[in-house]
């Protein structure tokens, strides 16, 4: 399982409740990936996380974050 | 147009083009599939460049990575294995096993100096071959 978790289900709520698909729009990814992404299975590049992190515009550290 | 409708789009195209070569091959017509899977071919690009949404990202990058590792594996191992045995049974008194124990061991060879090479050349694109 990944070391690093996110608070994606959790952002997507608080941002009027937005779609697995609307938030892989804004992305720029997959409805799969962020699926994936929700249930730790996947980690996603940096550059994929500053993008999700932008489309909730916060930081990339409010959405990541690293339990080593 | 969504990944959904191209799918369906995608579909109807090939139901057509393999009924149009049913019926092309029942009146004896031979050629008219070749025209018919070019124009089924250029209408699923078009149609596929009007998909906006993303349908390949970064993970599905990092799948097919995985998976033509485990497949060069398995694949190289399994070819190998079958050569040496091929070639063990050509020794033993079956010398018509010969020619194939050879293509395979070389294929196994072969897939080997690809996995290599290719490996040099991402090396050297995504760097970190040489301290600077």
């Amino acid at each position: 399982m990944a070391r690093i978790s996110n608070n994606i289900r959790r952002l997507r709520f608080d941002n009027n409740e937005m779609t697995q698909e609307e938030l892989a729009v804004k992305a720029g990814c997959t409805r799969q990936t962020i699926i994936a992404l929700e249930q730790g299975k996947y980690v996603p590049s940096i550059e994929l996380g500053f993008r999700i992190a932008r489309a909730f515009n916060v930081r990339l550290e409010d959405v990541f974050q690293y339990e080593g | 147009m969504t990944f959904r409708a191209y799918r369906i789009v995608k579909f109807i195209i090939m139901l057509i083009l393999v009924a149009l070569t049913i019926v092309a091959l029942d009146y004896g017509i031979a050629w008219i599939p070749i025209p018919a899977g070019l124009l089924a071919v250029i209408a699923m690009l078009l149609a596929r460049r009007r998909v906006k949404e993303v349908v390949v990202d970064e993970r599905n990058y990092a799948i097919a990575n995985r998976a033509s590792r485990f497949t060069f594996q398995v694949g190289a191992t399994i070819l190998a294995f079958i050569g040496v045995t091929l070639e063990a049974l050509n020794r033993g008194g079956h010398p018509e096993l010969h020619p194939y124990a050879l293509t395979l061991i070389y294929s196994a060879i072969g897939l080997l100096v690809i996995y290599i090479f290719s490996t040099l050349y991402y090396s050297g694109k995504l760097g970190g071959g040489v301290e600077e």
